[in-house]
């Protein structure tokens, strides 16, 4: 089990001066922190137009700026959205490219397609059209990492021979993954032999079942790079307190204050009914009915509570088969930053020994994925 | 940094305090039972509008949705306890603490009787009007006439159908203005829907009355779609009221008795 930080760069109103640059430095200081604890990973999203909810819109830069201030952790781009109304997939594949050269080949690359009319409604996209340029967009990245140059005739995007300059430092490429949410969406990152990045914060017991179905459909995958990246994360919450009923009260403000913000955004399933939005989008669990009486409480295996309780979540997910988790650590900066790098701490300390004594950080990643010969 | 540690709530939200008293009609517990409506046919058109439009009518109870959008749903019914009829409902898309919700700004329907079944299930501020739903080879296009002039006209072309989940489109329950116990208040709506058939398509907006969103709304500008569904829609009897002045987590919502078992 490895664990590691995201970060939606969520800011609280009022937009007063500096207060975007509160969240963004809290957040460095974070990431630079997590690495001398043991964390081996930090990941950034990518959203546009969610207003406190994650003011995160160039996640590469913010990566970039990790990757001066750290030397082994991991970055994940990421997610990536991969819609031609956002971005062509050739930047896409620069900005992987450039995170993966200034990091010296720490880079790791998320895929996805957003859930919200909020962002897809904000640059014009097709919502009836995301899976399917997503398709194209992973399958035709890792070609113009590996290729000098690089042509293509598509449904989604069409573009006459370029070399996608720079290449990425990490041969053939960067481990490539897929954001999962929707019920089945797993099954698309198998069938690609992407990595399963699960959004679904909670639940060990339902996410255990699409674990062990994408670790059986992975293996006879037809990868869309050069390899397999059979590795599963999982995003969750992290405030590790001595004492629990502390942990509990921050660790719930914490999360339900993301929570009401998730649930301002207008998903794509509430505004524009489609065949492929079926099922709650991005942070699902994040927007539950709390008039549906199961949807009340926190979902269980939230990483909040006192070490102890902490150690027992984190044994569930790793009987579940998950090799990663990713932590929120803050929302909105509800916990002050001198506490949330307690908990960090006292995570590093207390937690971390029951399942390594220090991970080995980098992962080698392409000793552990599946080549495909 | 000057927030509030440990908040919880957004500062972002509506304003609205200065509807007239006759927009807030004292809250009638007529709503006993629960009465299905079958095949009923749904135009569904949902428009982004300015945020600061949304803000000024939304009461400081709800946050709008991001972006502010409002949506119309016209209903074609063939057979109720007042006969056939059409209706429509217009209001703002908010939330209620985390809840999708929507403010009703404005409802039609074809008859007086009509109008008193819809007052009668849930306090709908009903006016009568010339509520029209039509098909056509090309879509479904829905208008309201008022006084012999037309105040909204659209029409959803280029249907395609939806299925699986999507299908299930996701309408918001809506909140109607009321007043109770000497408060503004919000009294929700709750609709179980059976679906038969959804289609999304691509919106015409041939005339829109912004005054139908609100006194000093401005014309929107940007459609989002349209959607023509049909389903039986079971209408429950009263629930809950919200204080419009005050945040559900803060303790603005009022759970009311059982009315059916009273």
């Amino acid at each position: 089990m490895q664990f590691g930080l995201i970060f939606e760069l969520s800011v609280p109103r009022p937009f007063s001066p500096g207060v975007e640059q509160s969240v963004f430095h809290n957040s460095i200081e974070q990431v630079r922190l997590a690495e001398k604890l043991g964390f081996s990973h930090a990941w950034c999203v990518e959203h546009h137009f969610l207003e406190e909810y994650s003011h995160s819109s160039c996640p590469e830069m913010f990566l970039a700026a990790c990757a001066m201030v750290t030397t082994t952790m991991r970055l994940g781009f990421g997610i990536a959205t991969c819609i031609p109304e956002m971005t062509h997939p050739a930047r896409l594949a620069e900005r992987g490219a450039f995170l993966d050269v200034l990091s010296n080949g720490r880079a790791e690359f998320g895929t996805g397609r957003s859930s919200t009319w909020t962002e897809l409604g904000g640059f014009g996209a097709a919502p009836e059209t995301t899976k399917r340029t997503w398709d194209e967009y992973v399958r035709a990245i890792p070609q113009m990492w590996m290729q000098d140059r690089f042509s293509y005739k598509g449904q989604g995007f069409s573009m006459p021979e370029r070399a996608v300059l720079p290449k990425p430092v990490q041969k053939p490429h960067p481990p490539m993954w897929l954001a999962v949410t929707a019920p089945g969406t797993e099954l698309d990152a198998a069938e690609r032999g992407l990595g399963c990045l699960t959004l679904s914060y909670g639940n060990v017991s339902k996410n255990a079942k699409r674990f062990e179905t994408y670790r059986k459909l992975i293996r006879t995958c037809e990868p869309v790079g050069a390899f397999a990246n059979e590795q599963i994360a999982a995003a969750n919450w992290l405030y590790c307190h001595e004492d629990s009923r502390t942990a509990a009260k921050k660790g719930e403000a914490m999360v339900q204050s993301f929570s009401s913000m998730a649930a301002q955004t207008l998903e794509i399933s509430q505004a524009f009914p489609s065949s492929n939005y079926g099922a709650l989008g991005l942070l699902g669990r994040l927007r539950a009915d709390p008039d549906k009486a199961g949807d009340k409480a926190l979902p269980d295996g939230l990483c909040i509570g006192n070490p102890a309780e902490i150690v027992n979540t984190v044994k569930e997910w790793e009987s579940a088969g998950l090799d990663l988790l990713l932590f929120m650590v803050n929302a909105r900066e509800v916990v002050p930053q001198s506490e949330v790098l307690a908990s960090l701490e006292l995570f590093s300390r207390e937690v971390m020994p029951h399942f390594s004594a220090r991970p080995s950080i980098v992962a080698p990643y392409r000793e552990r994925a599946v080549h495909v010969a | 940094m000057s927030h509030e540690p440990y908040q919880i709530l957004t500062h972002l939200r509506g304003g609205a305090t200065s509807a007239s008293d006759a927009g807030w009609p004292d809250y009638q517990s007529a709503n006993r039972s629960t009465v299905t409506l079958r095949n009923v046919e749904i135009h569904y058109v949902l428009m982004e509008m300015p945020m600061q439009d949304a803000l000024a009518i939304l009461p400081p109870a709800l946050h709008p949705s991001v972006p502010a959008h409002f949506t119309m749903m016209f209903h074609r019914v063939p057979e109720s306890p007042v006969g056939a009829f059409q209706f429509a409902v217009v209001g703002v898309g908010c939330r209620a603490g985390i809840r999708p919700r929507m403010l009703t700004t404005a409802a039609f329907a074809t008859s007086q009787a009509s109008a008193d079944f819809l007052s009668d299930h849930g306090q709908f501020p009903v006016r009568v009007a010339d509520v029209m739903i039509r098909n056509s080879y090309y879509g479904i296009d829905s208008s309201v006439s008022t006084d012999g002039r037309k105040i909204v006209d659209v029409t959803t072309f280029a249907l395609e159908p939806v299925l699986g989940g999507g299908a299930a489109v996701k309408f918001c329950a809506p909140l109607n203005p009321v007043t109770y116990v000497g408060n503004r208040s919000l009294l929700q709506v709750d609709i179980g829907f059976e679906y038969h058939e959804t289609a999304r398509g691509r919106l015409e907006v041939r005339s829109l009355d912004p005054a139908v969103i609100g006194p000093a709304a401005s014309m929107p500008e940007f459609g989002i779609c349209g959607v023509r569904s049909v389903v039986d829609m079971e209408f429950h009897s009263d629930r809950s009221i919200y204080d419009a002045n005050v945040q559900s987590e803060e303790g603005g919502l009022t759970i009311l008795p059982d009315l059916e078992a009273a």
